[in-house]
């Protein structure tokens, strides 16, 4: 298949140009206000000013148009762009790692799509169409990822789907951990609220002068706080709503491929083949609910529709159903997984930190309640143990079927899988304290973008070390395809 | 510190290798040069924030420069155990790399994960021949992990040793 070079679609101007008035907005209100400030109704400075910045942000978008074209062969997309200084970028098929469509409002009433093609070499997309008709991109997606069709991995060949109702959005939205923190803030200030505010008064020296009207300030100032906060929360589920609206996720011959969006819709495809590592994340109330999230990673930098750059296979899930959207990607049942717990010395060396900071948290309650913040100390040494004692029971690591399994995290417990072979580097590191207990803390890295390897904390030193041999040995024999 | 890189041209092997011994002085030199620029900053840094600090009888001016100078016999004299604790080994999957004193760090890097090497050297390894290996692995954000201190005819093996079982991508 070989054909000509082509123009990005003709709308194309219509959309540069207004995405570059909307970045110089600024200028524009900036101008209108100077004149009616000014007061002088009949300066055609103004007018012509105004006229010029406009055609200063058609010229380019007309020259763009112009000047880039693209075209397909049989093993790679060529890009052409420049008037004065010409660039070529040429993109083999098979380095390409994702195709996305996005289409944001203006794009959906013209009927075309902006398309942003990547490659594992991280940063911003490697290319960027903005914009193509809705036919063309649906074509050149199909095209573009035609090298990846063989699955590299042993999984089932039928259409898997899933969705998101909007029920799933808003409670995805409402029990992400910041609202979490919103909801234990507020239970906290009722819970002390009685307590607090007298207190308060007593120290403030205006207080002497007019307790009532301190006191009466004070509840407006905390009734105001709390409206803030539940505003963040609405506006929480609300996001999240607009931004997954009509989730939708599916597979066909090793592409998964995902859909969402109300305003902005986001169509991705992503080779699975290509999936780094996959993270089930369960924030401390989506936990309790039976919920949690997935997130694949690759190595792709997935820019736009990023989740701390990965992408999102589902934006909530009941727990019995994350094997059905695993098994999209990897051949491996998570139930069968018993998890390997680190040292014990965990348990102390956590609550050693955790106690640090329960006493700058005690000492910061003194500078503001006064010495009754004392009172709070076993209270919150009791809560570093309990933590503690906590992180000891979840830390853990297994091998399974090829795969390796990370657990951590009390309150956003996150389980990492890695495919053995996608591991591309492990370290030990070992403090000047583990070293004399004998554990160091283990770090797996793959080539996954913006993502924070999978760290085990406080394993036995002996362990570790035919961990980290064991591990990167399988990881070098079984380099089925590259990135 | 006037010993010159003796070439030691091996081949890569099982065994943990140590550095070239010339690195030491990269280290203590480049300490000491680091703790003098330091000392002047801070020196005039005390200058701007302590009023009369520059007194005939004040001590203030000397405080940066005796801890820097503390600082630096520090550095010169645990760069000998600091080279006694870094060793690089290249096994069949993967390259090792230990070092550390009091944060102890073992890195493996799988071979066939290696994007691309680079070897480069500052003005202070130049001084004494040497040179500085960094591996590169896809996704992450600059090298994963550096071997300081070989020869350019060492390093020059070790990254056709290290890419030579790699697969190729045809």
């Amino acid at each position: 298949m070989h054909e000509g070079s082509k123009r990005l679609h003709g709308a194309s101007i219509l959309v540069v140009a207004i995405q570059q008035l909307k970045s110089i907005s600024g200028v524009f209100v900036a101008f209108i206000a100077l004149r009616f400030l000014g007061g002088k109704q009949n300066d055609l400075g103004f007018e012509l000013i105004l006229a010029g910045l406009g055609v200063l942000t058609i010229i380019p978008a007309v020259l763009r148009y112009f000047t880039i074209r693209y075209e397909l062969s049989d093993d790679s997309f060529t890009v052409t762009s420049g008037l004065l200084y010409r660039q070529k970028r040429t993109v083999p098929l098979e380095r390409i790692q994702n195709v996305s469509l996005k289409r944001n409002l203006l794009h959906q009433v013209l009927g075309v799509t902006s398309l942003k093609v990547e490659t594992a070499s991280g940063g911003d997309a490697e290319v960027e169409l903005n914009v193509v008709g809705m036919a063309e991109a649906e074509r050149l997606s199909a095209a573009l990822q035609r090298v990846e069709q063989a699955p590299a991995l042993e999984t089932p060949p039928e259409e898997a789907i899933f969705r998101a109702s909007v029920r799933d959005l808003l409670l995805a939205g409402a029990t992400q951990n910041r609202a979490g923190v919103i909801v234990i803030f507020f239970l906290g200030l009722l819970n002390y609220a009685h307590e607090l505010l007298p207190n308060l008064a007593k120290n403030l020296p205006s207080a002497n002068v007019m307790p009532g009207a301190s006191n009466a300030a004070m509840i407006t100032g905390m009734v105001v706080l709390l409206l803030v906060l539940l505003a963040g929360w609405v506006l929480s589920m609300i996001t999240s709503v607009f931004v997954y609206f009509g989730f939708q996720l599916s597979r066909s011959e090793g592409v998964l491929r995902l859909k969402h969006g109300l305003l902005t819709q986001i169509q991705a495809t992503l080779p699975v083949r290509r999936i780094q590592s996959i993270r089930i994340v369960a924030p401390v109330l989506q936990r309790r609910l039976g919920y949690c999230n997935v997130y694949a990673d690759s190595a792709a930098s997935y820019a736009d529709h990023s989740a701390g750059g990965a992408a999102v296979l589902t934006p909530l899930i009941a727990r019995e159903r994350v094997a059905d959207v695993l098994h999209l990607a990897f051949p491996i049942e998570p139930h069968r997984a018993t998890f390997t717990k680190v040292s014990p010395l965990l348990r102390r060396r956590s609550f050693v930190r955790y106690l640090i900071f329960a006493v700058i948290l005690v000492g910061a309650a003194e500078a503001i309640v006064g010495p009754l913040a004392f009172a709070a100390m076993p209270a919150t040494a009791a809560a570093a143990w309990y933590f503690a004692c906590k992180r000891f029971q979840i830390l853990g690591y297994c091998l399974l079927d090829g795969f390796v399994l990370v657990r951590d995290g009390v309150w956003k417990r996150t389980v990492t899988i890695f495919p053995e072979n996608r591991i591309q580097s492990i370290s030990l590191s070992q403090g000047p304290v583990q070293k004399r207990l004998e554990i160091c803390t283990l770090s797996l890295a793959s080539a996954a973008v913006g993502v924070s390897p999978a760290i085990i904390a406080d394993v036995p030193y002996g362990a570790a070390v035919d961990l980290q041999d064991a591990l990167i040995a399988r990881s070098d024999l079984s380099q089925a395809g590259g990135l | 510190m006037q010993e010159s890189a003796v070439e030691r041209v091996e081949l890569v092997h099982v065994a943990p290798q140590a550095l070239h011994p010339a690195i030491r002085n990269v280290w203590r030199w480049s300490g000491v040069i680091s703790w003098t620029i330091l000392s002047v900053l801070f020196t005039a840094l005390e200058l701007v924030i302590v009023r009369g600090a520059f007194d005939k009888e004040s001590y203030i001016p000397f405080i940066a420069p005796v801890v820097c100078l503390g600082f630096a016999t520090l550095s010169w004299w645990l760069a000998d155990r600091q080279y006694r604790a870094w060793t690089y080994q290249l096994r069949t999957h993967d390259l090792v790399m230990s070092h550390g004193l009091l944060w102890k760090s073992r890195r493996c890097v799988a071979r066939g994960r290696v994007q691309h090497i680079d070897i480069n050297s500052g003005p202070l390894d130049r001084r004494w021949g040497l040179v500085q290996v960094s591996i590169y692995v896809a996704g992450a954000l600059g090298s994963v992990g550096s071997i300081p201190g070989l020869t350019p005819v060492e390093a020059e093996t070790l990254r056709e040793a290290i890419l030579e079982g790699r697969y190729t991508n045809a």
